[in-house]
């Protein structure tokens, strides 16, 4: 078993299969070998680790993306599909949502790192700028020269 | 490094709180709207203006603007970046200004083309000419290239058409990567520079021409390294050739020529040493034709799969005189064939010792029954069209045969022994869907049971008339039958009955699939056989289930009647009520 703080000092005692999906964890162990200590996470907060450790045990026993596979994702377009489960798993809301993507890319769990920009991905597929802004609660900060731009650049991309 | 985006005015919007590599794996997600995200703001703006990935395909709409500095503002984002340019438009005029536009491209992306991976090109034909001719040069890394003539241009000078485009792309002197590129081409046909070595598949769809022989010759020529190539016509006769030249292609293993009525002319200076699958179809069968396939045959040891197969053509009303020798095709394992009186001149004359898969159609019984009875590998036969059925032939067993298919000549099946057929399919004249049954199966079906006592898995009757005695009588020797699809026999409601659960003893304990489609069978007839093999009869589960040796395997199927309008709503309700067992058609 492996003993994980986080960051508001809360304890969780999980499986070391659980755990060693993230290569964050998964490298730590290995370095410090059989060790009792527990091992602090100090980016990630109870609620959210709950959240992970959930997605991880699920998961565990499935295969660990290889380097080559992390190799080719460059190259090839990306689906977008979700499995079904994952589907479930990730209908929180947007600031839990982000919390996840966050604690994926910090404990290096790419699968779920993977699931997360996929939900964000299919949230702003086929939307337009402005309803990707009100989705987000983000600021149109464009100077007007880069404005100008823009519209050249619509004008590029429309077949007219 | 701070791994947040940087400091905007939009660092309050949660979304952006992400690591920017985290926010460029969501656009990579979606990467044909990566403009679009670009304009949402100026730190996602930022961050794809700085990712080379997302412009690296250049997508140029012919009916804009400012072609040349699209490319050009592209280019200058994609860094050194393998490119993938494709030029379309959903619009095209004949305006003298689109050509304006295309050259001034031509000559932004003509620096470029050595990194170049794929191009695509839809465009009208002098287009697509002016452009490949300023964009001439080397390009080592090209492993895709589609031109595409609209389709509604097509008409509009097929004079153009009828000249070959010359690729003017090259190979530099010192290149080592080993050919692999595919070449696809709609209406047009193409020529190549030293770049023809680079290609191994070459597909040409003609739809108006192909050109003439010594001109696909000369393209041919071009491609040493093919290794497959299909060619489609229109069937436009493409001529004799001029010349005498073989064009060596050692490495083909693949040749489709579809819609070329001389395809003889093609064929005939074609050397394939390495050919092993021949696809030709809605060609005209002439007497020539059979020393055009003949030697082919003789002349491509490494044949394995071959098709002459589908609309085929003959004029011809009498055979033309017999070669004398039997050619031996030890290495076909698939071959698929459509006779008539000038192709079974040929036919006559194979041996297929080791063929696996056989699809015959219009092929005389005397000739299907030399060839199979030499074919130790037999797996599979289709025996299809008109047959001729020659009485007096032996019985010949074929050990190894599972899957049979015979349409109209059905009683060939009194020929064979067929110890481990676990698939037959037999059908008669194909009439109208709800045609009466025409053909009388008679004693044919149940003389195989006897003869051979097949493990059939699959029966498929189809515009037969069988007695129900006789099916009944067949069908209980057939412990393995999951299948059973009876469309336009005569069966009734007996048949039903018969392969109900009942008594502790059904016969086809297996059965998990059927369609009844047009047979004279009654609503209650079809209830009682669901009811009893679903379980829902007077027969308890359990005992038919131990009976079964098993548990009741699920059903599935579909039951059409001829008369739809005369099934009442109490019958449909409780076929529905059972399953999707109901079907209109």
């Amino acid at each position: 078993m492996v003993n994980l703080v986080t960051s508001d000092n809360e304890s969780f005692t999980v499986e070391k299969a659980v755990a060693s999906r993230s290569v964050l964890i998964k490298n730590m162990l290995e370095d410090v070998g059989e060790s009792d200590q527990p091992i602090p996470l100090p980016n990630v907060t109870a609620s959210v680790l709950k959240k992970v450790l959930e997605y991880c045990d699920h998961h565990k026993n499935e295969p660990m993306p290889t380097s080559e596979d992390l190799a080719a994702e460059d190259t090839r377009k990306r689906t977008t599909d979700i499995g079904e489960w994952d589907q479930k798993f990730i209908q929180v809301d947007q600031e839990m949502l982000f919390e996840i993507i966050l604690a994926a890319n910090y404990l290096d769990i790419k699968p779920l790192l993977d699931v997360g920009c996929k939900t964000v991905a299919n949230m702003i597929k086929g939307k337009t700028p402005e309803e990707i802004r009100k989705l987000f609660n983000i600021v149109n900060d464009f100077t007007p020269e880069e404005e100008a731009q823009i519209k050249k650049e619509n004008e590029w991309a429309e077949d007219r | 490094m701070d791994m947040r985006a940087s400091e905007t005015a939009n660092t309050g919007a949660v979304v952006n709180r992400l690591p920017a590599e985290s926010l460029l794996d969501i656009f990579k997600f979606e990467p044909d709207s990566f403009l679009g995200f670009s304009h949402v703001c100026r730190q996602w703006r930022e961050l794809i203006h700085g990712c080379s990935l997302f412009w690296a395909t250049i997508k140029i709409c012919l009916s804009n603007l400012e072609l040349d500095q699209q490319a050009a503002y592209w280019l200058e984002r994609a860094g050194n970046r393998s490119l993938s340019i494709i030029i379309q438009s959903k619009h095209f005029r004949n305006d003298p200004e689109d050509d304006d536009q295309l050259v001034p491209l031509a000559r932004i992306l003509r620096g470029h083309m050595a990194r170049c991976e794929e191009l695509e090109i839809v465009a009208l034909p002098q287009q697509i000419r002016r452009f490949v001719e300023a964009c001439a040069g080397d390009t080592p890394l090209l492993r895709q290239m589609i031109v595409n003539v609209p389709y509604e241009y097509r008409n509009e000078d097929p004079l153009d058409l009828y000249l070959p485009l010359v690729i003017p792309f090259t190979l530099p002197s010192d290149h080592a990567s080993p050919p692999c590129t595919i070449v696809r081409f709609q209406a047009w046909f193409p020529m190549f520079l030293s770049f023809g070595a680079a290609i191994t598949e070459l597909d040409i769809e003609g739809s108006v021409t192909i050109g003439r022989t010594d001109d696909l010759l000369h393209m041919l020529r071009s491609c040493p390294n093919l290794v497959k190539f299909d060619l489609y016509g229109e069937m436009k006769r493409i001529g004799e050739s001029s010349h005498d030249a073989l064009v060596v292609l050692p490495h083909l293993t693949n040749l489709r020529t579809p819609y070329i009525p001389d395809v003889e002319n093609l064929l005939d200076y074609l050397d394939l040493p390495s050919l092993q699958c021949l696809d030709v179809y809605e060609f005209e069968w002439a007497e020539v034709m059979v020393d055009t396939f003949w030697d082919l045959f003789y002349d491509c040891p490494s044949l394995s799969d071959i098709s002459l197969a589908y609309s085929i053509r003959c004029a011809e009303t009498d055979p033309p005189d017999l070669v004398e020798d039997t050619l031996s095709l030890p290495l076909v394992t698939h071959f698929k064939f459509r006779g008539n009186v000038v192709a079974n001149t040929l036919l006559r004359r194979l041996a297929l010792p080791n063929v696996q898969e056989l699809d015959l159609r219009d092929v005389p019984s005397d000739i299907v029954h030399e060839l199979i009875s030499f074919s130790t590998q037999l797996r599979r036969a289709s025996f299809r069209g008109s047959m001729e059925i020659i009485e007096e032939l032996p019985t010949i067993i074929l050990p190894t045969l599972v899957s049979l298919e015979i349409a109209r000549g059905f009683e060939y099946i009194d020929r064979l022994h067929l110890p481990q057929l676990s698939s037959l399919k037999l059908s008669g004249t194909y009439g109208l869907p709800h045609d009466p049954p025409e053909l009388f199966l008679g004693t044919s079906l149940s003389a195989l049971m006897g003869r051979s006592a097949p493990p059939l898995v699959t029966l498929r009757l189809e515009h037969l008339d069988v007695s129900d005695q006789s099916l009944i009588w067949c069908l209980e020797r057939l412990p393995l039958l999951e299948e059973l699809y009876l469309l336009n026999t005569a069966t009734t409601d007996a048949v039903l009955h018969a392969v109900a659960y009942r008594d502790g003893n059904p016969i086809v304990p297996r059965l998990t699939r059927f369609k009844f489609y047009s047979i004279p069978i009654t609503p209650a007839g079809v209830i009682s056989f669901l009811s009893s093999r679903l379980g829902n009869g007077e027969t308890p589960l359990e005992s038919a289930a131990t009976a079964a040796g098993g548990a009741r395997p699920r059903l599935k199927g579909s039951v059409t009647f001829d008369d739809f309008g005369s099934v009442s709503q109490d019958d449909r309700a409780t076929i529905r009520s059972m399953g999707n067992f109901l079907s209109m058609f």
